[in-house]
């Protein structure tokens, strides 16, 4: 299969990569790049462990093929965090104890990082809405529902 | 094997790329990327051509033609838009109850309309509201009603080398509109039923009652026929009618399938209730008349 | 109450960093995929691998005859089949790749032929006779009974007695993490990363598979995503099947299975078929109860039994009932096996007896919070295990219950709500009361030991080894907390390290909510014994009063009687390494000894039961059935809340697995093949599904569990169920006795009713 060239910003970083034509972006973010962050949970967009963001929107990196991604701007859960010290958010995910198994909560964290840039005042409603597209088994949501609402409220 | 990435950046450069009819086309990829997974490495496409890059397929505008929506515009976009929220607010609530944030920043309206599928929650509004879809192949145009585009499970009018360019669709100033979806949970759901209704009034008086129901039917089953009683007698029997008419065509159409046993009475209560919902909307009892 | 601590773990889950299985990635790796037989029941005639062997990138095809140990004991699942396949999903050749991608294209290319046998899916007709047997001479396994009285009496002192059918289905863990696993040979033993629930248990599995000693296989836990019971014996398979590729090449080799294999491969929750009859007086005193469940175990034993017997103790509820008859059948199937998910025989029985105390209720005309009071139990009442019972709490979680929903105005106002509406909507107020077993108990599940290591380092920083699972549950954190308030040091000081059976003691499996109480003790015993050492370094010192009680304090160590006297923990360290002694401490504690009499079915199950309460408002739509949670308070008494932050974390998980358990959660099954093998079918509860989720956290001090904990992670989904369902039973006026509570069964339900 013909590789193709795929140029990019990835938290904040020109990021170029040889791949193949049908690769996904969670594919190449993983397996191409090694950022193991996000992660890989069913490959149909349903779960939201994979969520990224694309020119600054939620999307799910398994069903965006890569070369859509050509010139944009990618953000992972790696880049949330400057040099190792925990961000706003992160910190607010600490404080409410919005963690246990820590599978879904990059995708979270990418997700309430979308809100909060678009809304800097989230009702309940809003923030349950945005992250509906993240499926987690461990906190019953209510511990990261305030942890969002706790970091807008900084 | 030829293998290509195509990314025109107008549309008629892309219509000349795709007129061999062999191309596999992306918009936002929700559906494809799906597909794709399904697909053995001898089966999956080399010459993809990328929607996303053309501007001119992402506008929203009004113009006299109605409310134009360009191919790739995104749920997100539709929920957003101050225009779409001013001239048609059903389109915004219809849209953010498609997926989850995620699937909605990236699924497209003529990217959902090519997919077919009959649970798509737009696609009964588009019949309500008698939109119409633009389709371009390379020298060719020709415009259908969306009704006429859908013709099965799955399955459009879509040619090969053809694309969908835009959604027109009819502003119908001073309609109360309604929309219902039932699904499983609340978020990310297949619709198991959707529907929608609008009503527009003179003086008390109905002049417009349209009603359209999805994911009942392999494609919207648009109702508004057996809605014109309703504009002398707005009874409870007159309403239950109606939804025995319903559950009528849905057999008609599809059969009685295990699924019946909850579709056919939930859907005739849905039908009753969307009228009723959209009666009180626009001002109206349901038992005077 | 403790000063709150961050989980240990969480700063690399947050930044991703955090390593799970499948982020692993190891020079010159391969990647094996499963080929699954895909019939129900039979023979393997031939395996024709030719075609994927055919690809450059495939190196080889393992099946069973490549195992050098056991590929699997009686009745269990095999790492790979020798012949004899029974249900869809049996591993019968790993394929071997440089890459997953191709791994799994080629093992679609593998052609297996069978000899078909007859294959039987319905439990009931399972252990008739004439039934292909799928292993031995029958399918039915086992009958664990419990008697207790005389039911003749019982029944003759009942005034009403009703009799139910109410039936449990299918589920599975879902957790988010699908499972994957690496391995490396290393000459002279095999490493394996991955995240197991019970570490042991898959090391020793490996060992069989391997034909190595235990001492020849490394297990190191990779970061768990999630097990809620999965990640057992499904773990067991994996590391044995990765370790045998490592083995064979020579290569690191990793498995990792998508969705869709997860489901079809994990294992499921038992689906129960149970039996109710129930007696009482007209003023609510229940006299006896019969229940017969019979329980679907698909096509393997794994922990069938003891999740059975679990069952058969709690059938009775938290009620004190002179007079009760339970046995539960175990029966196989040809169907994907069913082992331990979060609950462990507990849900199911749960809401059988809650479901038929509501209709008791309605059929006495009496409330049901009220008959729940009547017979709740009290400390030394008998429970029908022939145990009486100390540090009941169940009478305060029904009083916490009643005060945090506001019960009657509640009542009224959904009353009203509904004589208001003209619409379809209808609310209802539902309960639920729980008692549950601690830790293994005496069912067989197995011996109920923990060790922890305790290391205080020469700098007075600490190290802390365990053999329990941090399946995100916050083990760890509890652990660190022990010892930090043992020791009176700062949380920070401490670390836990990363679970390696080379260095860790074997804790036992991490299941039944056993690990604050168990392994907790065990940190507790190893800190005493370190708190002896310094006392003996101390009492060298001049200062030191004979006899003198040591208070730790703020990192200090203090004379309690002469508080002025003190030592920093760093110079009490250093004094203790010069004086030629360690800082190390050996921590064993094993549960208090149980007896079961099987025959008799009575007997100390467990050392200790803990009780919650549940009360849910939902709103049903009588048009489609669709039934929308309002609000859920969940009482639970934690004995000691270690940690309350992550007590509040694990009520709000659990109850929102359990609202996927009664509304919108299916493993759907036909003819033996699932049919929903992926999240868009399989559907978890979204953000926007749960409604407001509200613990109430009780803390009634539990003699045994340390500094007075108690476990938690499988009550808070035990009564989720029943809570929710008759609370739309409530709004319906008719009673829902089958899960899942789904738009199906409600709109039947609710049309029935009006039929009426």
């Amino acid at each position: 299969m013909k590789q193709c060239n795929l140029n990019f910003w990835l938290n904040g970083e020109q990021t170029k990569v040889s791949i193949p034509m049908t690769a996904t972006l969670l594919d190449v973010l993983r397996d191409y790049l090694g950022m193991t962050g996000t992660k890989r949970g069913c490959e149909i967009g349903e779960c939201g462990a994979c969520t990224v963001l694309l020119n600054g929107q939620a999307v799910n990196s398994c069903t965006v093929l890569a070369l859509q991604a050509q010139g944009q701007k990618v953000e992972t859960v790696e880049g949330l965090s400057e040099g190792g010290e925990l961000s706003s958010l992160q910190q607010s995910f600490v404080e409410e104890h919005a963690v246990q198994c820590g599978f879904c909560t990059p995708g979270m964290l990418m997700s309430s990082t979308a809100l909060l840039r678009d809304n800097k005042n989230p009702s309940e409603e809003d923030i349950r809405r945005a992250i509906s597209g993240n499926l987690c088994r461990c906190t019953g949501y209510m511990p990261i529902i305030k942890a969002i609402k706790k970091e807008s409220e900084r | 094997m030829k293998e290509q990435w195509i990314a025109s950046e107008t549309l008629d450069m892309l219509l000349d790329e795709i007129a061999d009819g062999q191309k596999t086309i992306v918009a936002g990829g929700t559906d494809l990327l799906i597909q794709l997974r399904e697909m053995d490495r001898e089966e999956k496409p080399t010459e993809i051509a990328d929607l996303s890059c053309i501007e001119n397929l992402k506008r929203i505008e009004v113009t006299e033609d109605g409310l134009i929506l360009g191919a790739t515009v995104t749920y997100t976009d539709l929920t957003n838009s101050d225009l779409v929220r001013e001239t048609l607010p059903m389109l915004a609530q219809a849209a953010m109850d498609v997926g989850s944030p995620q699937v909605r920043n990236k699924g497209t309206l003529g990217g959902s309309l090519a997919n077919a599928s009959p649970a798509a929650d737009m696609a009964p509004v588009w019949v309500l509201l008698q939109a119409d879809v633009v389709l371009q192949k390379k020298g060719r145009e020709r415009v259908l009603s969306v009704a006429e585009f859908l013709t099965g499970n799955m399955t459009t009018v879509l040619e090969p080398g053809e694309l969908i360019v835009e959604i027109r669709c009819p502003l119908w100033k001073g309609a109360s509109m309604h929309f219902i979806k039932v699904g499983r949970r609340n978020a990310a759901a297949i619709a198991r039923l959707n529907g929608a209704a609008l009503l527009r009034t003179d003086g008390g008086r109905i002049t417009d009652l349209r009603m359209a129901i999805g994911a009942a039917t392999p494609t919207p089953l648009d109702l508004s026929d057996a809605c014109e009683g309703l504009a002398s007698d707005r009874s409870k029997e007159a309403l239950d009618r109606i939804a025995k008419e319903t559950i009528r065509r849905v057999e008609g159409i599809s059969g009685r399938r295990a699924s019946a046993i909850w579709k056919f009475p939930a859907l005739e209560n849905l039908s009753r209730r969307l009228l009723i919902d959209v009666m009180q909307k626009g001002g109206l009892n349901s038992e005077t008349v | 109450m403790f000063k709150e601590i961050p989980r240990v773990d969480i700063q690399a889950k947050l930044t991703g960093g955090a390593k799970y299985a499948d982020d692993m990635v190891f020079p010159r790796m391969v990647y094996g995929a499963m080929v699954r037989c895909s019939i129900a029941h039979g023979d393997i005639l031939s395996i024709d691998a030719e075609e994927a062997l055919k690809r450059e990138d495939v190196l080889r095809v393992i099946t069973y005859d490549d195992i050098p140990g056991i590929a699997g004991k009686a009745k269990e699942r095999p790492v790979l089949v020798k012949e004899r396949v029974r249900f869809i999903g049996d591993g019968i050749a790993i394929v071997v790749a440089t890459s997953q991608q191709a791994a799994r294209e080629a093992a679609a290319k593998v052609a297996v032929t069978y000899k078909e046998l007859p294959a039987v899916f319905n439990p009931a007709e399972a252990i008739e006779d004439k039934q292909p047997a799928i292993h031995g001479v029958s399918n039915l396994e086992k009958v664990i009974s419990m008697r207790h009285g005389d039911m003749e009496q019982g029944w003759n002192q009942a005034e009403v007695i009703i009799e139910e059918d109410v039936s449990t289905h299918r589920v599975q863990h879902a957790a988010i993490e699908p499972e994957s696993a690496v391995a490396l040979w290393q000459g002279d033993h095999i490493e394996v990363y991955c995240p197991p629930k019970s570490p042991f248990n898959v090391r020793r599995v490996i060992s069989e598979t391997l034909g190595l000693r235990i001492n020849k296989v490394r297990l190191i836990t990779s970061t768990v995503g999630g097990s809620f019971g999965g990640k057992d014996y499904d773990m067991s398979l994996l590391g044995s099947r990765v370790a045998l590729i490592a083995r064979l090449t020579g290569r690191p080799a990793k498995m990792t299975y998508n969705r869709e294999e997860a489901i079809t491969e994990g294992t499921k929750r038992h689906p129960y078929r149970m039996h109710y009859k129930i007696g009482a007086k007209k003023d609510g005193t229940l006299t006896g109860l019969q229940v017969d469940v019979l329980s679907d175990a698909g096509a393997y034993l794994s922990k069938s039994a003891m999740v059975g017997w679990r069952s058969c103790v709690e059938s009775s509820g938290p009620y004190l009932i002179p007079n009760v008859h339970t046995d539960v059948t175990v029966a196989y199937t040809n169907q994907i096996y069913s082992d331990s998910l979060r609950g462990f025989g507990s849900p199911q029985v749960d809401y059988g007896i809650e479901v038929v105390m509501d209709k008791l209720a309605v059929r006495l005309d009496m409330d049901p919070l009220a008959l729940r009071r009547k017979n709740a139990l009290k400390d030394g009442d008998e429970h029908a295990t022939g145990q009486i019972l100390s540090g009941v709490s169940i009478g305060h979680c029904l009083d916490a219950l009643e005060e945090s929903s506001d019960y009657l105005e509640t009542r009224k106002r959904i009353t009203q709500f509904n004589q208001e509406q003209n619409g379809p909507l209808r609310r209802g107020f539902g309960i639920a009361a729980l008692h549950r077993g601690e830790a293994l108990g005496a069912g067989g599940e197995g011996i109920d030991t923990a060790g922890v290591n305790v290391h205080i380092e020469k700098d007075g920083s600490v190290l802390i080894y365990c053999g329990l699972s941090e399946v995100g549950q916050g083990c760890q954190t509890m652990m660190v907390r022990i010892v930090s308030e043992m020791l009176g040091l700062k949380p920070e000081r401490c670390r836990v390290s990363r679970l390696d059976t080379d260095y860790v003691p074997d804790s036992g499996p991490t299941v039944a909510s056993r690990g604050t109480v168990i392994a907790g003790n065990a940190t507790v015993m190893a800190v005493e014994i370190i708190k002896e050492k310094i006392r003996n370094t101390l009492a060298q010192q001049k200062w030191f009063k004979k006899n003198a009680e040591l208070i730790y304090e703020d990192e200090k160590i203090r004379l309690k009687n002469n508080p002025e006297v003190e030592v920093s923990f760093e110079e009490a360290v250093k004094l203790t390494f010069s004086n030629c002694d360690n800082l190390y401490g050996n921590g064993w504690w094993a549960a208090p000894k149980l007896v079961w009499n099987w025959e008799k079915g009575q007997g100390d199950a467990y050392f200790n039961y803990v009780y919650g309460a549940c009360g849910c408002e939902v709103e049903v739509d009588l048009d489609t059935g669709k039934t929308k949670i309002i609000r859920f308070l969940a009482v639970h008494d934690v004995g000691t809340a270690l940690n309350i932050e992550e007590v509040y974390g694990q009520i709000c998980g659990g109850v929102a697995m359990g609202i996927g358990y009664s509304l919108m959660e299916e493993v759907k099954l036909r003819d033996g093949r699932i049919q929903n093998t992926n999240l868009d079918s399989y559907l978890l509860p979204t953000a926007m599904d749960i409604g407001s989720i509200e613990p109430v956290i009780l803390q009634e001090h539990s003699a045994i569990g340390p500094l007075g904990a108690k476990g938690l992670g499988e009550p808070v989904t035990s009564i989720v169920a029943p809570a929710i369902t008759n609370a739309i039973s409530d709004a319906l006026g008719t009673q829902i006795l089958e899960l899942p509570a789904d738009l199906e069964h409600v709109l039947a339900a609710s049309m029935r009713e009006e039929q009426e």
